[in-house]
């Protein structure tokens, strides 16, 4: 219900600002890289971490923390309009430990997202240049990379075990954010949104397993971005 | 463009060095483990310097002590891994078969904990291990291998002997049940003692049952039959006068008693397997062996053996009993009787010629009586219980027969003479019937005064040439001269007599066993002519051999045998029973007993009495 109404909102936010005049709004070409900071739900990998067999007395150091993003996406501008294609990565971790005098076992997950997809940005004259709001929607595929890695050390051996697991899922995020123009050919944007992902399960070997790979959280980002006319 | 590449650079790098990276530390401060602990490895109690034979199913318990906690148990058989356990049940069944035969190392390994909770100990390559080893030979089906014989020990006694797989120490006690040979069963508790010596056993069947029982229970039993033959009896006819008996050594020591004739023990408890007794002409013998233990406390009902043999001095002519003879000088031949047929012999080879039978009815020559054969020619006559046929040589053909004219062994005379007459004195009969021995025809009889109650030995005589007749008796004597039908009384007393023959070849002399003597007299007058003095009783007349003039007398336990012309000396003696004898071209010849021949030529000189 929650994510609902944030939708609701932003469509209906995006609709006001649609029609307010179209002046002041220059043409071209975009690159854009932000780095941002991400909350991952991951439901089911933290709870495939919590699921690991304990007999060992490990312990869950690391716990798949919200971590940093980076984007970077190519669009073309046009008035107010601004669209065009993205790619994201996320990544995150959690770590089971345990190590006394004779040695130490480590399993360290590390997950790692890939999304790629279009994003559409609505630029919202504020009557403040050079600050402008705007609102964007950016639906994509999402490749998500579980790599497990398990090593266990008694005194002088070691021995090491890798597994991964793959999934492709879909996303949809909504922004809102707000863009400072430092040149015309340098702006700089804040944002922040919410990521929806769809889909997603995870394969072992090529074989389906239960394992959803939903990153959904919160997105926050800060970039720049260069014009080119 | 620079600027553009330069922005991609650094995305790039910033990429591919934000891979997130777990971290975090959870390190347990532990206490690392001694070097040693004390461990204590029990296997069913058994000390590690003893070996383990295995031969039965056996179970193990398994008894591991330390202050650690025990992961995990090894049974290691050689180089392989039998089981492995883990856990507090340490016990283990071990099958011989699951081994090859002969002797292996078992090993039992332990391994402990650290007890330090440390990564190593639970991965297992953290802890103590402790292994202890015995040696185990493996025995396949003891019982099978558990094997009982016998042999003769050096002594001459059966021993029975065996052998198990399985050591002596493991082993209770033996017991031999024997049923045939030993009065109860005998148990040994000496395990080295792998024999018995059975003092009870000497020969034929018996039969062992030799039960090893383990000090575990276990049982082996093993059964052994012996069959080993009664010793036979043998007979080595050594001289006249000796006959050894003797006999196989039975297969293990004896005793042995000889029994003659079914009641007479005439040896008892010999060891030795020969025995030389005197020899005794006239009859079969039956010999018994009796074979006991060496010892006689082991002697019972079935361990006594007896054998059997028969021997038979001289020649067996195998025909029935109580055959009749007579000699025909002419031609050389004994004529006997075989049931109801006449039966010729040779009297030199006594070779059977030939025979014929006389049936009667219903006695025929079976019950007959008398045979007889003439002096001058081939004629014999013989007397069946109906009728009396005279053939004219051995040939038998065309015989006279004369009935009704019987005659038995109590029939007091049957003889041919020289001048072709038959004369006849029946049983009790003061008689004399005389016949034509060509036709057949009576001629005429006679009586006389004193008839014999006695059918042995011969008391009424007549001379070859037919002229003389002697009627003797207990009650007194007549001699008889005859001529033609007439008879003439030439001499007469009433002394004791126990016998009378005319002498072959010889018809003026007469033989007489009267009082202590034998008596040769000359006829008519009654001289005497010789005397041998004998005892008053056990002297019985036989016969005068014909061919030979060799007198046959039995005295005592003996025949004796000497010149009729000189009774004096004794020519043969042979030890026999046998008092109704005769004598035929140098053969004795029973009238009992089977019809036993005794060649006397070996003996004695074929000098003649001229």
């Amino acid at each position: 219900m929650k994510k609902r109404a944030i939708i609701t909102t932003l469509l209906f936010l995006f609709l006001i600002v649609s029609t307010y005049g179209q002046k002041g709004f220059t043409r071209g070409w975009t690159i854009d890289y932000s780095i941002g900071y991400g909350s991952y739900q991951l439901k089911d990998i933290k709870n495939l971490l919590d699921a690991m067999p304990n007999h060992y007395g490990l312990k869950a150091t690391d716990w798949f923390p919200d971590h940093i993003t980076h984007s970077v996406s190519l669009g073309y501008t046009t008035g107010q309009h601004h669209f065009g294609t993205g790619f994201s990565y996320l990544t995150t971790g959690g770590r089971l430990h345990r190590a006394d005098y004779s040695g130490s076992m480590t399993v360290d997950m590390i997950m790692n997202g890939y999304r790629v997809g279009a994003f559409y940005r609505y630029y919202i004259d504020t009557g403040l240049p050079p600050f402008s709001f705007y609102l964007q929607m950016s639906p994509g595929a999402l490749f998500s990379n579980l790599n497990m890695k398990e090593k266990l050390t008694i005194y002088a051996e070691s021995q090491k075990n890798i597994t991964e697991l793959k999934g492709v899922g879909l996303y949809l995020e909504p922004t809102i954010g707000m863009k400072y123009r430092i040149d015309n050919w340098l702006h700089f944007s804040l944002g922040g949104g919410y990521e929806f992902d769809f889909l997603g399960k995870m394969k072992l070997s090529g074989q389906k397993t239960d394992i959803d790979s939903k990153w959904d959280g919160f997105r926050l980002y800060a970039g720049v971005i260069l014009f080119y006319r | 463009m620079n600027k553009l590449n330069f922005i991609l650079l650094v995305a790039i790098l910033l990429f591919t060095a934000c891979e997130y990276g777990p971290s975090g530390s959870n390190f347990l401060d532990l206490t690392p483990p001694e070097d040693q602990i004390p461990v204590e490895i029990s296997l069913n109690d058994i000390d590690p310097s003893d070996t383990i034979y295995l031969y039965q199913p056996t179970s193990f318990s398994l008894r591991i002590n330390s202050p650690n906690d025990l992961k995990q148990v090894v049974v290691v058989l050689d180089e392989e891994e039998l089981i492995n356990m883990w856990g507090n049940s340490i016990g283990f069944v071990f099958y011989p078969d699951q081994v090859e035969e002969g002797m292996h190392k078992l090993t039992i390994g332990a391994a402990f904990s650290s007890g330090t909770g440390s990564l190593a100990e639970m991965v297992g390559m953290e802890g103590y291990a402790g292994e202890l080893s015995w040696n185990i030979r493996a025995i396949h089906n003891p019982q099978d291998r558990f094997k009982v014989d016998y042999r003769i020990n050096e002594e001459g006694f059966l021993e029975l002997f065996w052998d198990n797989a399985i050591p002596e120490n493991f082993i209770e006690s033996y017991t031999i049940h024997s049923g045939l040979t030993q009065e109860s069963d005998i148990t040994i508790y000496n395990a080295t003692q792998k024999s018995f010596v059975d003092y009870g056993y000497v020969c034929g069947y018996a039969f062992y049952e030799v039960k090893t029982q383990l000090k575990d229970g276990m049982v082996f039993r093993e059964t052994l039959s012996i069959d080993r033959p009664t010793p036979a009896v043998y007979f080595e006819d050594v001289d006249l006068n000796n006959l050894r008996v003797y006999w196989d050594k039975p297969f293990a020591n004896g005793r042995f008693n000889i029994i003659l004739d079914d009641k007479n023990i005439i040896a008892s408890n010999l060891q030795d397997t020969t025995i030389t007794i005197p020899q005794l002409w006239g009859k079969t013998r039956q010999f018994i062996v009796e074979v006991k233990p060496r010892i006689g406390e082991y002697d019972n009902f079935h361990n006594k053996k007896v054998t059997y043999g028969n021997f038979t001095q001289g020649i067996y002519l195998d025909i029935p009993n109580w055959p009749l003879y007579a000699y025909n000088g002419t031609d050389n031949i004994i004529y006997t009787s075989s049931y109801d047929d006449l039966v010729a012999f040779d009297a030199t080879t006594l070779q059977k010629i030939n025979s014929v039978p006389i049936k009667g009815n219903p006695w025929g020559l079976l019950y007959g009586g008398k045979i007889a054969s003439a002096p001058h020619n081939s004629t014999v006559a013989a007397m069946t219980g109906e009728e009396t046929w005279i053939f004219s040589d051995s040939r038998f053909v065309n015989p006279v027969i004369i009935k009704p004219l019987s005659g038995n062994i109590h029939t007091r005379l049957a003889a041919l003479t020289s001048n072709d007459r038959f004369f006849v004195v029946q049983k009790e009969s003061n008689s004399c019937h005389v016949f034509n021995s060509l036709t057949g025809e009576k001629i005429f009889q006679f009586p006389f005064t004193y008839p014999t109650i006695y059918d042995i030995p011969d008391h009424v005589s007549v001379s070859e040439n037919g002229q003389y007749f002697c009627a003797s008796s207990e009650n007194g004597i007549e001699i008889f001269e005859i001529d033609g039908t007439a008879t003439k009384l030439r001499y007469t007393d009433t002394r004791h007599y126990k016998g009378a023959i005319f002498l072959p070849s010889h018809p003026e002399q007469l033989l007489l066993r009267v009082g202590s003597h034998f008596e040769l007299r000359e006829i008519p007058d009654f001289n005497i002519v010789q005397t041998l003095e004998v005892a008053e009783t056990g002297v019985s007349l036989c016969n005068i051999d014909p061919a030979t003039m060799n007198l046959l007398y039995h005295q005592n336990d003996s025949l004796r045998v000497c010149r009729v012309n000189d009774m004096t000396k004794t020519i043969f003696t042979i030890r026999s029973d046998e008092r109704d004898a005769k004598i035929f071209n140098n053969k004795l010849m029973t009238r009992g007993n089977g019809g036993i021949a005794f060649d006397m030529d070996p003996y004695v000189n074929n000098s003649g009495f001229n």
